[in-house]
């Protein structure tokens, strides 16, 4: 578990974000819409929400690390 | 809903299903490794943890008993002497290990309590990694099918608007109006 599961996701949605910026230009009609409001924005809401609980997964696994895991010496 | 679909060209719309479907893929990939990584933590915790820190536990009270044995050895030579027992080697030597043995023992506490804390705070993580894990597992398919369903009306459209617009000088496909893919895809 770690931070770059996250930014690798966030990465995926920020590629198809920038090619789906590119076909809005020639894309803009009532059904672009719906599809902007009903299919994608869910998709981008649930990649938010993926990677905050990643992140905060990533921060609570290495907690428990160190807690846990073989005492490192100094 | 119907209305008209206004886009410059059906590339346009293969390009959206494609990007949607390369996102998918890396999705997946990133569902599927976080879902390993638990795996591995969970069993870290659960087996590999437990099981080093009762070993090292055992293997300190061996250690500890001989240190204990040495320094009452020590202690035993200088008895009816005037001697000092210079013990101080010993001394420290238990000390140390006895202090070994208490962080070994927390350590296990502390696995104890992260077990319970741990199993909460996956049921939580689960929970709100639902939504992209629906989208990855059938979601984005049925986008996929949605925007097929704009192409096939937009193909279909053409078809019939291209001799229409080679007589009137127009492109076809920059604004037409076709099916509506969405009453095919609601009678699926």
């Amino acid at each position: 578990m770690s931070h770059s599961s996250a930014g690798r996701l966030k990465s995926a949605a920020l590629d198809f974000s920038d090619v789906l910026t590119i076909a809005r230009e020639h894309w803009q009609d009532q059904k672009a819409e719906e599809f902007q409001k009903q299919r994608i924005a869910p998709i981008l809401r649930s990649v938010e929400t993926a990677c905050l609980a990643m992140d905060e997964m990533a921060q609570i696994v290495a907690q428990m690390q160190r807690e846990c895991g073989p005492i490192r010496e100094e | 809903m119907s209305g008209p679909v206004h886009v410059q060209s059906i590339e346009v719309l293969q390009a959206v299903k494609a990007a949607m479907l390369k996102f998918q893929e890396e999705a997946q990939a990133v569902v599927n490794g976080t879902d390993m990584d638990l795996r591995r933590v969970w069993h870290w915790l659960e087996h590999e943890m437990p099981s080093y820190w009762q070993s090292r536990m055992k293997r300190l009270e061996v250690d500890l008993n001989e240190a204990k044995n040495a320094l009452f050895r020590k202690r035993l030579q200088a008895q009816g002497t005037d001697r000092p027992a210079f013990d101080t080697v010993e001394k420290q030597e238990v000390k140390r290990l006895e202090g070994e043995l208490e962080k070994a023992r927390l350590r296990l506490e502390a696995i104890r309590r992260w077990r319970m804390r741990f199993e909460r705070d996956v049921s939580e993580f689960n929970a709100r990694m639902r939504g992209i894990k629906d989208e990855v597992g059938g979601g984005i398919e049925r986008h996929g099918e949605f925007i097929d369903g704009l192409i096939q009306a937009l193909e279909a459209y053409s078809a019939i608007a291209v001799p229409k617009a080679s007589s009137s000088g127009t492109s076809a496909g920059s604004s037409v109006q076709p099916t509506d893919p969405e009453n095919k895809e609601t009678e699926k």
